[in-house]
Order: structure tokens, then C-alpha cells, then sequence
């Protein structure tokens, strides 16, 4: 727990490369060790199986069949051989249980051609054979289980929704910025095929460690960042690409956080989509993270939607660009009590305590952001 | 109504509001006899469906599910008994057809074509079936086209094997992937831990996913469960009431990649609003936690379960820290993760310390007693006919307030002042500290508080939290370290230094 000091202490932050979470692309850097009820695993071989990467599993599958193959091989010889079929090989009045089965190999011949129902006819049974005929029964039972086990676990493998997220794609950095005079921490989401997510709903999780009042010091606690979850903005009509934005109010997290903060704080956005795969029905879910070196205060994405003849044109090579505007360096809570205290027609300085030699001219720099984004509000009328 | 009484008398105790007072002058009752869990630890649930009556036939119009819900041993055994009794039977028919036709006497015969070459006793009948079931063919054994029952039979055998095949091959792959078996990779915590955090009181439990795959969309919920009488005279047995885990919010919906720690905040919308480190031991009830999910490979919902009763709720614990930094990767410790230690935590119910931080502000009480409502109060007071609220209320608060009679107004007050209340959560916790501390600042609490009060009320309350930090940090902080394990107590102090 040395290193978590170490980690999250603000001077030796640039020196010390911080530990992600989650990776841009969303896999997550967890790895469980020290786990003793292994048992778990058996029980539900099913998740096992699929879980494993492509190699083990088409080794696991050639494995199931080649095995049963050899095992009933094995047997069919051993039925020969204590029948005595193999000793009366040049006998022509002999009945032996498998006709033609002289040997180790054409017993396993003949245990492949009846397991996976070729049967070409060389290899017969004969019906003086009762022993014979049982085991027939079982490989032919087993061989089509254990065909239905292997198949149903490859297709399951191939169909799984979570290779959709690869073409679900998040910007590169989150900014900050002014919307509708509320500062919000906003990033872009895109879905690069036709075919549509249903149901598709954002949500944002901020993964900072804290130690609450009674000392306790809780790792990497996860608290939710709302993206409209009261009022259903966090469901996501997902055409084109959409900006989604975050509004920094009173219950956010980052209602204190200005500028000069924000290059000294040390957390983690991760962001989550979901929705199904509309092919198949099933659910999928899309990660990234922003770290707070990769939010960028006072930007705003480019557009990158344009009308063509007949349709919308969106370029995928402004996704995740961004450029400079005029932003107030202050937290938000700062900019809504100058906002109110402007309402009141009250003026003295607004004394953020960090950054006090940005705020020379109050007035002048909120005239300023106005005058160049956007048309004068009310109150300066009424000034 | 008694009988129902009498069946869950002995194992629940029916829950009222008015005798629970009583229950301090008594000793801790001796050990309660074994009760009978609804939900296991391991999510399995205790409830048998008994006399159905004429209702059996349901089970059959829906046999897909009642084959899936079989235990794996009854499914393959239907599996192993449709192959070989209907094979047999089906066989017998061509055995049948063969000796109807008179192919059994001319085996040798080479002129003569039977219905099925080479098929001339019940063996080889036998055989030519399963060969032509599972698509084997060797063909030694084929059929002729001189026999028309044979084609008609043949067919027949050829459609209904496909469809027998379609389903139990169905069966055995829905069976094989059932979401249920992804419960068994995710883990709970065996205790749930009460104690403070962020000046609240909370309910904590763990917990985990084994694997790396995710689950997609995955949910808590939590259930309480409680048998209760309604001032009406109904008996409730087993009533389920919500616990809310982050619903309002959207702290429900989990990112669950390393163990996660599920708090519910104990406050006035809760059920366990008055549950104190005493009544655990005389209440009687049944935390049923659901973790819902969609399994990342598959697509499936699956859901796990766990309940905790009363005596696995720790009073006063915390749970140890999991995660640890390695190089280039978080590291999850499973060995921790059922791990509790104890954390000094004050042993009153959440109502009680909001009760006390009212009382130990006189201040407030002559502003707002003016606004109270007259009718609300006689249900007050008839709430607090139960001594166990004043009679939990610290000595040293009391003789503070001076005046055992305040506690009374004030709760007056603090039914319509719940907002206000709610807001100073912040303040029993230090309020605790200063009345826990003896001889550091008894004398310093009393007229430090008093000094509090003294202040004008306009100022925001957000104010007062620093100061009082202030004033119990010193003390309060250096007592706490005691009581924490030596590993944490070093990181603690390297977090303050």
C-alpha cells in the first residue's frame, strides 16, 4: 500500500507512469491471483471452454474427438482380439464381429467410419456379434453428444458479441468545454457499421481511490458519472457519431475541479456502451478509459458530418480531433456563483484560490467568451 | 391464522414496533435453535411446491423446460432409454416385416430378394436399424425395392429419427450451456460488515468475478426479508422489502472487474433505520442479495444469489483491501476476500445518532419546534413510549441537554425537519468522537458544543463539520489507529503524513 502513495501522490506523478485500469481499447488489466476454490471453474467447464483463446480451443476440439475415436478403436480390438477373430484372419467359415478388422488400424478405421456415420461398407459388423452390437449402440449415442458439444462450442465461439465492440469506436481524448453556459466534460462515440445497435445505453464510471472520514482507504472506488440516467439521454439513438456530454453540476464529481486541478488530479474515466447486435440479438459491450491526462480542458470536437446529394456524409478522420476555444479556467462551482452573483448585479472578483492571477479581469474575460461564442445574455441588457 | 402462526412461530419471531423495549433489562437470549435459511449461501432455494393437484399437467405441456430442469443424470437417462427402447421397438418392426414376407426361412436362397439384404433373424434386423438411424449405411445390410411397406417403414424411420435426434441433441446443448453454471464464477462475500463511512451508517458486502470475461449489464438488487404483523392483524410470513443499493442513482448497474464493495447506506428509507448493535441480536431476518447479468460469450441473462442472515452481519467490521498495484497490472487477492477486522463503531441504531445530533444542539430546538405540527406529535410520542430510545441516549449527552424531556420535542422536530437531519449527516460521527474520548475533551466537548450552539443559525451547515474536525481530529484520530490492523495502520500514516 506503499506504492499506492507513491502512485497517486501529486508531485511524482509525471515521474511515475500511472497504472491504467482499463485500456483504451477495453480490456482491463485485473488478473486474480491467490484463488483457492478452483472447483468453480469445473462446474461451469462450459464458460471455461469458450473463454480460451483459439488455439487451446481448436486444440481441445481436435483433442475430444481423436481421443473417442482411439478409445473405442482400442475397444473394438479388444473385442476382436478375445473374440479370437484376429488368429482366424484366413478363415473362410469364420464370422468374426467386424468383418475385415485384421489389425489396430483398421479396428480404429472402423471406430471413425461409425462414429462419424460415414460407413463406407468395407468394415461390416456382423449380427453374431452381441457384444459387438452394444458397443455399436454406445458409440453411435456418444458420438453424436459429444459432436453436438463440440459444434455448439465452436459456434458459440464464433457468434460472440463481444467482437462487435472492435468496430465501436470512442475518441481519443475527452474535453471540456462550455455548452449552454455549464461547463461538461464531453467524448465521442461512433459505431463504424451499417447495421445498428438496439437498445444502446451509455454509461461512465470514475475510478479514483479516496479514504473516507473514518480512515478508511479505499483502492480504485468506482462512483457513477452521470450521462443522463434521470432523464433517459443515456439511451443512445447510435447513427452517426455522437458527442456525449457529462453536465458538471453540483452532484458531480467534478464540481470543484478547474483547470489548474485538472493537470494535478489522478483519476480515471471509464466509459461503457451496450446494446445488442442486431443480427443476433445478443449483447455486447463496448470499454475505454480517459485518463486525466487525456482530458483536455477547453476543447470542442470538430464536426465531422456534412450533407451530400442524398444523404449524410460523416468523415471518420475528424473523429478525433479537436480544437481550442475560449473557456473559463475556473471550476464549475466558481463559474455558477459568479453566474449568480452576476444575477444579483453584485460585482467583486471571483477568488479561486488556486489560480488567483487569471482572474484580473472577471467581467472583461466572461465579455469576452460571450462576445466571441456567443450573442450577449439578458443581464447585460438589463446592466 | 394461528395455525400459520404456530408453523413459522418457532423459527420466526413475529417483528413488532411496541415490545422491543423491553428486551434490555433481559440477558442475551440463549443460542436460538438452528433456523431455516430461505436462500442458501449458495443461492439455492429452500421452497418445495407441494400438493399441485390438477396442475401436473402443465409440466407436461411444457416438457422442453422440464427435460432442461432435470438433473443431469435423469437427462441422460431419458437420452440413453429413448435410443435403446424405441430403437428396439422400431427394429422388432422390421423384424416384423421380414417375417410376414417369409425372409427368415430363405437366408440362403440366392434368387430370392428379401425386404432388406441380408437381414434374416432379429440380430441382424437389429443392426440394419441402427444403421439406418444414425446415418451410419455401412451397407452390407441395404434395402431392395421389391418391398413396399419396407420404403413406407423406411421413411417413417428417416423423418422421425431426424426429428427425436433435432431434440435431444437440443436438450443436451441448452443444458450444456446454461447461463446458471456462470453463477458458480461469481463470488460473495460470506459476511456483510455495518460501519461507518462518510459519516453513515452502511451495509457492506463483497463482491467478485472470477473470470476475465465480463458481464455485460450487470445489476444488484437487494431483498430483505422479514416476517412482520400489520397493525391490521395480518401476518406476513417471509415479507420482502427493497434495499436500496444504488437504484435511484444508477450505482446499481456494476462495472465488475475486480471485487467491488456494495454499499447501502443506512438512512431514514431504510429498513434497518433502527437496527442497533443490540437488537441484531434479538431481530430475526434475511438479506437475499441478486446479481444479474448477461454472460459476455454466450448473450444469456444469468443471475447469482446469496443471502446473509442475521448473525452473518458483522457489527462494526470492515472489509479488508483486495487490490494491490503490480507491475503493469492490478492484482486481485482472493484470499482476502472474505477477510472483516473491527473498526471502532458507535453501537447505535442510525436513527439514534440522528436523534442525538439533534438533542446536542439545543440551538436549533426553540426555532424549530415553532413550525411543528400538533398532530404529527402525538404520533411521536407515541413512539417513543418505548424507553429504548432514551435510554440509549449517551449519559454525558444527556446530562448536557440537561433535560430528558428535550428528546421528545426535538423528535417532533426531526419528523418534519427529515431534510435537515439528513443534511448534517456529517455530524453525529464527530459528535460520537468527542462524547467516546474521555477525559481528552469531555470538558473541552461540553462547552465547545455549547459554543457551536451559540453560533447563529443562518450559517450554513457546512460550515460546522471543519470546526468540530478540528476539534476531534487530534484526538479522535490517534485513538482510532489502535484498533486498525498494523499493516493498514502504516498506510494510514503514510496517508496523513
Amino acid at each position: 500500500f506503499l506504492k499506492w502513495g507513491c502512485a497517486f501522490s501529486p508531485e511524482r506523478r509525471n515521474k511515475r507512469k500511472r497504472q491504467r485500469y482499463v485500456e483504451k481499447n477495453g480490456r482491463c488489466n485485473v488478473q486474480h491471483g491467490n484463488m483457492r476454490e478452483t472447483y468453480r471453474y469445473l462446474t461451469d467447464i462450459f464458460t471455461t471452454l469458450v473463454d480460451l483463446n483459439w488455439r487451446c480451443s481448436l486444440f481441445v476440439f481436435v483433442m475430444a474427438y481423436a481421443v473417442t475415436w482411439l478409445f473405442f478403436g482400442a475397444i473394438w480390438y479388444l473385442i476382436a482380439y478375445c473374440r479370437g477373430d484376429l488368429d482366424h484372419l484366413e478363415d473362410e467359415t469364420w464370422t468374426p464381429c467386424v468383418d475385415n478388422v485384421n489389425g489396430f488400424i483398421s479396428a480404429f478405421l472402423f471406430s471413425i467410419e461409425t462414429e462419424t456415420t460415414i460407413g463406407y461398407g468395407y468394415r461390416v459388423i456382423t449380427d453374431q456379434c452381441p457384444v459387438g452390437t452394444m458397443l455399436l449402440l454406445l458409440q453411435a449415442i456418444l458420438g453424436s453428444m459429444v459432436n453436438a458439444f463440440m459444434v455448439g462450442c465452436m459456434f458459440v465461439k464464433i457468434s460472440q458479441p463481444n467482437k462487435r465492440a472492435e468496430t465501436l469506436v470512442f475518441s481519443r481524448n475527452a474535453v471540456i468545454s462550455l455548452r449552454d453556459d455549464r461547463l461538461c466534460l464531453m467524448f465521442r462515440v461512433g459505431d463504424l457499421r451499417s447495421s445498428h445497435i438496439v437498445g444502446a445505453n451509455m454509461r461512465a464510471k470514475l475510478i479514483k481511490s479516496k479514504q473516507t472520514q473514518e480512515g478508511e482507504f479505499i483502492p480504485l472506488d468506482q462512483t457513477d458519472i452521470s450521462l443522463g440516467f434521470e432523464t433517459g439521454d443515456d439511451r443512445l439513438f447510435l447513427v452517426s457519431p455522437l458527442v456525449i456530454s457529462h453536465e458538471i453540476d453540483s452532484r458531480s464529481a467534478f464540481w470543484d475541479m478547474s483547470q489548474a486541478q485538472l493537470e494535478k488530479e489522478d483519476f480515471e474515466i471509464v466509459v461503457i456502451l451496450e446494446g445488442m447486435v442486431e443480427a443476433t440479438g445478443m449483447t455486447c459491450q463496448a470499454r475505454s478509459s480517459y485518463l486525466a491526462e487525456e482530458v483536455l480542458w477547453g476543447h470542442r470536437f470538430s464536426p465531422m458530418m456534412s450533407l451530400a446529394e442524398g444523404f449524410f456524409d460523416v468523415d471518420y478522420g475528424a473523429f478525433h480531433h479537436t480544437f481550442e476555444v475560449d473557456t473559463p479556467s475556473c471550476s464549475a462551482r466558481e463559474l455558477s456563483l459568479a453566474a449568480a452573483r452576476l444575477d444579483a448585479h453584485l460585482y467583486w472578483s471571483i477568488s479561486s484560490r488556486l489560480d488567483e492571477e487569471r482572474w484580473e479581469g472577471t467581467n472583461a474575460f466572461q465579455g469576452k467568451i460571450w462576445g466571441f461564442c456567443f450573442p450577449p445574455p439578458p443581464i447585460s441588457k438589463e446592466m | 391464522m394461528s395455525a400459520l402462526r404456530k408453523k413459522f412461530g418457532d423459527d420466526y419471531q413475529v417483528v413488532t414496533t411496541s415490545s422491543s423495549g423491553s428486551g434490555f433489562s433481559q440477558p442475551v437470549p440463549e443460542k436460538k435453535k438452528k433456523r431455516q435459511r430461505f436462500v442458501d449461501k449458495n443461492g439455492r432455494c429452500n421452497v418445495q411446491h407441494g400438493n399441485l393437484g390438477g396442475e401436473t399437467s402443465r409440466y407436461l405441456s411444457d416438457l422442453f423446460t422440464t427435460l432442461v430442469d432435470l438433473k443431469w443424470r435423469w437427462n441422460l437417462f431419458i437420452f440413453v432409454l429413448t435410443y435403446t427402447v424405441a430403437w428396439l421397438f422400431m427394429a422388432s418392426m422390421w423384424w416384423v416385416i421380414a417375417y410376414i414376407r417369409g425372409d427368415l426361412n430363405r437366408a440362403h436362397d440366392d434368387k430370392y430378394t428379401p425386404c432388406v439384404a441380408n437381414v434374416y433373424n432379429f440380430p441382424s434386423a437389429f443392426l440394419f436399424f441402427i444403421e439406418t438411424e444414425a446415418t451410419i449405411g455401412y451397407g452390407y445390410r441395404y434395402i431392395t425395392d421389391k418391398c413396399p411397406e419396407g420404403i413406407i417403414l423406411f421413411l417413417f424411420q428417416s423423418i422421425l429419427g431426424s426429428i427425436v435426434d433435432a431434440f435431444l441433441i437440443g436438450c443436451m446443448f441448452i443444458k450444456m450451456s446454461q447461463p446458471k453454471k456462470r453463477a458458480e464464477t461469481l463470488m460473495f462475500s460470506e459476511h456483510a460488515a455495518i460501519s461507518m463511512r462518510d459519516g453513515k451508517l452502511t451495509l457492506m458486502f463483497r463482491v467478485g468475478n472470477l473470470r476475465n470475461s465480463h458481464m455485460v449489464s450487470a445489476q444488484i438488487r437487494c431483498k430483505l426479508l422479514k416476517s412482520r404483523q400489520t397493525p391490521e392483524g395480518e401476518f406476513l410470513p417471509l415479507d420482502q422489502l427493497e434495499l436500496d443499493v444504488g437504484f435511484r442513482t444508477g450505482a446499481d448497474q456494476l462495472f465488475l472487474v475486480s471485487p467491488l464493495t456494495i454499499c447501502h447506506v443506512i438512512d431514514s428509507r431504510s429498513p434497518f433505520y433502527e437496527l442497533s448493535a443490540r437488537s441484531m441480536q434479538t431481530e430475526q431476518f434475511e438479506i437475499v442479495v441478486i446479481l444479474e447479468g448477461i454472460v459476455e460469450t454466450t448473450g444469456m441473462t444469468c443471475q447469482a444469489r446469496t443471502s446473509y442472515t442475521e448473525d452473518e452481519v458483522l457489527w462494526g467490521h470492515r472489509f479488508f483491501p483486495v487490490i494491490s498495484l503490480e507491475e503493469g497490472f492490478f492484482k486481485v487477492d482472493y484470499s482476502q476476500f472474505h477477510g472483516t477486522f473491527e473498526v471502532p463503531t458507535p453501537p447505535y441504531s442510525a436513527k439514534e445518532q440522528e436523534e442525538a445530533l439533534l438533542i446536542s444542539s439545543p440551538l436549533m430546538a426553540p426555532s424549530l419546534s415553532n413550525s411543528g405540527e400538533k398532530d404529527s406529535s402525538l404520533d411521536c410520542l407515541e413512539k417513543l413510549e418505548d424507553a429504548e430510545v432514551a435510554a440509549k441516549l449517551p449519559a454525558k449527552l444527556q446530562k448536557m441537554t440537561g433535560r430528558e424531556g428535550l428528546p421528545r420535542k426535538l423528535l417532533r422536530m426531526s419528523s418534519t425537519a427529515s431534510e435537515m437531519t439528513y443534511s448534517l449527516g456529517e455530524l453525529p460521527i464527530k459528535l460520537q468522537r468527542i462524547s467516546s474520548v474521555p477525559g481528552v475533551s469531555e470538558e473541552k466537548g461540553g462547552s465547545k458544543v455549547t459554543k457551536v450552539s451559540a453560533e447563529p443559525i443562518s450559517k450554513s451547515v457546512a460550515d460546522l463539520p471543519p470546526k468540530l474536525q478540528k476539534l476531534a481530529g487530534g484526538g479522535g484520530g490517534g485513538r482510532m489507529d489502535e484498533h486498525l490492523p498494523p499493516k493498514l495502520r502504516k498506510m494510514n500514516s503514510d496517508r496523513f503524513t
